[in-house]
């Protein structure tokens, strides 16, 4: 009698699998992100709710990350590309959590932005290109993930040259946030300062870690294949 | 009659001992790439050597005795100073081969005796272990360039095909090594059905006893290749020691493979191997049989 368990092992790629099983973490880091987008569009609405989903998201994407850790050590993936899939899981997870921390960051400033009585206005600007970023980066994590499920090389290739043009526009959209906060920096408070120039620089870590997946992915793909 | 069964007892002690130390060669790119279980790879590998041995291990019967008497007492003295060396060599971490070892060995004996041994039989044997190692590195090489230029559409279906062939190949590595290196142990035990049931359960005790720590950090450290590389590796290897064995020849089985996960290092176009360690594999390979010849000159 044929052994199930055997050509199971034999047929299914755990690479594959584990891999497919990383579209957990698609959702949640685009629903974060379109979040994100709505407190930027409109920093004075209530925050509380949506400071509360992402943080839900960010519970739910660490648990994500312990199941997948443990699938990954106790026998789906071989000891060659088991640090591979390990930095990928952890990259996934650094997607959520930045959102989050962006989320908390938000709340932060803005009680300490109204105690203040500071005015929302010079931030407003700077928040509109943390929206293009933030739909840069749902475009991104919309590729990441059909890098997941593709099987062809070359798509894989295609789909991680156009996350490396994202990760560059975003650079570039981050480079002009930072000269115009210098060139704004003396009628702004510190605390503005701050606040932006965090932000900005964790927006751009969320598209950098796409790239790195995006990397993680073919080199895995390269890696089974050759 | 005493001399025949204390042979046969230091048969299966050698037996076990290489069992123990060549399945992590055989079978430890699938366990270690986690293809196949633990235990599975076991019963790959044993089943393997198993099946080498008695289907092929009669290829190389009446090889030694080219090179030594048809003595039991030389016999034991082989089998003796083989145990001696390998256990010294296993304590040492030091690579023995001990198909060398025991080649050298008889050679020693029969210098010291005045046997005459069949010279061109020596010499092929001899020119055997300068080729095969040179072969291993040039084929290795070249089919993992060739491999590594194909573009490869489907990744996952490649992966699946390499999974697959990855585990005919580590049984057919181990079924050679059977054939090569426990067909040539089985000789000085005169390839008796009683010799060869000995052997075989003493295979399975070695791999099920001794071939622990050996296997994980094998497969763990060594075989860290991808699939096509390890393929690649053993395919070469396999099909050496295969070679030699249809022409008698006894080929160490760590030989070829070191030989061909070098060749597989040197095709990478960003190279970056330790050679090192070799070299000191490959002084082994010289020392071992001239060492083994020495002593067993001056045992006897």
């Amino acid at each position: 009698m044929v052994n199930y368990h055997f050509l199971k092992k034999i047929m299914v790629i755990g690479e594959r699998q584990s891999l497919l099983s990383m579209q957990s973490y698609m959702n949640l880091a685009i629903e974060n992100s379109s979040i994100l987008i709505s407190v930027f569009q409109k920093p004075e609405d209530p925050l509380e709710d949506m400071v509360s989903k992402v943080s839900e998201n960010e519970k739910k994407a660490d648990d994500i990350t312990l199941e997948l850790k443990r699938n990954v050590t106790s026998g789906a993936i071989g000891s060659t590309l088991m640090d591979n899939f390990l930095n990928l899981i952890e990259k996934f997870d650094d997607i959520i959590d930045r959102t989050y921390w962006i989320s908390r960051e938000m709340t932060r400033t803005k009680d300490s932005l109204i105690a203040n009585s500071f005015h929302m206005e010079p931030v407003s600007n700077f928040y509109a290109n943390f929206c293009v970023i933030l739909e840069k980066n749902i475009e991104a994590v919309k590729m990441v993930d059909r890098m997941l499920q593709v099987s062809d090389v070359s798509e894989a290739k295609q789909i991680r040259k156009e996350i490396e043009k994202l990760e560059e526009e975003v650079d570039e959209i981050k480079d002009g946030i930072i000269d115009r906060l210098y060139r704004i920096s003396e009628s702004i408070s510190y605390l503005t300062f701050n606040h932006i120039n965090s932000v900005v620089h964790t927006l751009d870590d969320l598209l950098d870690d796409c790239e790195d997946i995006s990397d993680l992915i073919l080199n895995t793909m390269m890696s089974v294949s050759r | 009659m005493i001399l025949y069964y204390i042979s046969i007892f230091f048969i299966a002690l050698l037996s076990m001992i290489v069992s123990g130390n060549n399945l992590s060669a055989a079978v430890g790119t699938v366990v270690g790439s986690r293809i196949v279980s633990r235990w599975f790879g076991l019963l790959l590998g044993a089943g393997g050597f198993s099946l080498g041995l008695l289907i092929e291990g009669r290829f190389l019967s009446n090889s030694i005795f080219r090179i030594m008497p048809d003595v039991p007492y030389y016999i034991l003295v082989v089998l003796f100073i083989s145990f001696i060396l390998f256990a010294l060599a296993t304590f040492f971490r030091v690579p023995l081969s001990l198909t060398m070892a025991i080649v050298g060995i008889s050679i020693g004996i029969s210098l010291r005796v005045g046997f005459s041994m069949d010279l061109s039989y020596v010499y092929f044997v001899i020119s055997a272990w300068v080729l095969a190692p040179v072969l291993s590195i040039f084929f290795s090489f070249y089919l993992n360039r060739k491999v590594s230029s194909i573009n490869v559409n489907n990744a996952w279906k490649a992966a699946r095909i390499y999974k697959i062939l990855l585990v005919i190949i580590s049984f057919l590595t181990a079924f050679t090594l059977g054939a090569n290196t426990f067909g040539l142990l089985a000789s000085l035990g005169h390839d008796s059905l009683f010799t060869l049931g000995i052997m075989i359960v003493s295979i399975f005790i070695g791999a099920i006893f001794l071939s622990g720590g050996v296997i994980k950090r094998v497969s763990q450290d060594i075989y860290g290749m991808r699939y096509a590389n390890a393929f690649i590796s053993l395919l070469v290897s396999s099909a050496l020691v295969e070679a030699a064995t249809f022409f008698s020849l006894p080929l160490s089985n760590t030989q070829t493979l070191t030989s061909s996960v070098f060749g597989s290092g040197l095709s990478y176009n960003t190279k970056a191997m330790i050679s090192r360690p070799f070299f000191q594999v490959v002084a082994m390979w010289i020392i071992s049989p001239l060492f083994g010849m020495l002593v067993g000159f001056l045992l006897v």
